[in-house]
């Protein structure tokens, strides 16, 4: 084993207590501002590890569709829909039950992917981002189109829903 | 690796399960379904190495994925404050006009 694939471990397992730790804050903690500002840092730590599972092209898209679009977009609602609060706080609610049944979940889960043998690492491509960019516009043109044609129809239909009517 | 990233990845679905099971506030919900969906896409990137690297199959089905989470975050919050606007509070425990 190199050292550069020593590094690259660490730095995953880096990412991932930061991810998890992000995400386990986001869940547990009461204040919905952190709670938005604990997923950003989590979907901070995701876009690390996609870098280093050979997926540069995504990593950026993550960072910049999820942290530049998605949070901002729930600060936005969150501010809009908790007017005159100034820390707005929400319950949780039968915790108990809740671990139980994803720790249920979440170890059925972990036993499945740990016993079934997976390959350490497959070949890969040198350039992931011109590979994906001819997928894109080749052999997944149509779906490219589509997803397009879908975003269209969800920024309508939004607009739509929070439109105030006039009488 | 790629035990690690499935590891990871059943760890945050777990988490995300959680949230969604205890969580009442409608953006909680959203929060936590945004980390089980970030969840099932680390394991799209991690397979796509593995099998038919060339294809790039992996990697477009997530950015599907983070583009379909995307039309989902936009509609549910428009949802969020329209239901604001009616009920006066973003709590999916007070929606129950249809309730028996």
């Amino acid at each position: 084993m190199t050292e550069s694939q020593n590094i690259e471990q660490l730095l995953f397992v880096a990412f991932g207590i930061v991810a998890a730790g992000g995400a386990l804050f986001a869940v547990a903690t009461r204040s919905l501002l952190r709670s938005i500002i604990a997923l950003g840092a989590f979907l901070t730590a995701v876009a690390g590890e996609f870098y280093l599972l050979a997926a540069d092209f995504l990593a950026v898209v993550q960072i910049f569709v999820y942290v530049g679009g998605i949070v901002v977009l729930m600060l936005f609602a969150l501010m809009l829909s908790a007017s005159g609060v100034r820390h707005p706080m929400a319950a949780i609610d039968r915790p108990a039950l809740g671990a139980a049944l994803s720790y249920v979940i979440g170890a059925g889960v972990l036993w499945g992917s740990l016993t079934t043998d997976l390959p350490s690492v497959g070949a890969g491509t040198d350039d992931a981002v011109d590979a994906l960019g001819r997928a894109l516009l080749g052999s997944q043109l149509w779906s490219f189109e589509l997803i397009g044609v879908i975003l269209l129809a969800s920024v309508i239909t939004a607009l739509v829903i929070v439109r105030r009517e006039r009488r | 690796m790629t035990t690690a990233a499935v590891t990871l990845s059943s760890v945050l679905f777990a988490i995300g399960v959680f949230g969604v099971l205890t969580r009442r506030n409608a953006i909680s919900l959203l929060v936590s379904v945004e980390i089980m969906m970030n969840a099932a896409i680390i394991n799209l990137v991690a397979f796509s190495r593995l099998y038919e690297p060339e294809a790039m199959t992996g990697q477009v089905f997530a950015l599907f994925g983070i583009g379909i989470a995307a039309c989902e975050a936009a509609i549910g919050l428009a949802l969020v404050l329209a239901v604001y606007r009616r009920f006066g509070s973003t709590d999916v425990d007070t929606i129950d006009l249809l309730k028996g």
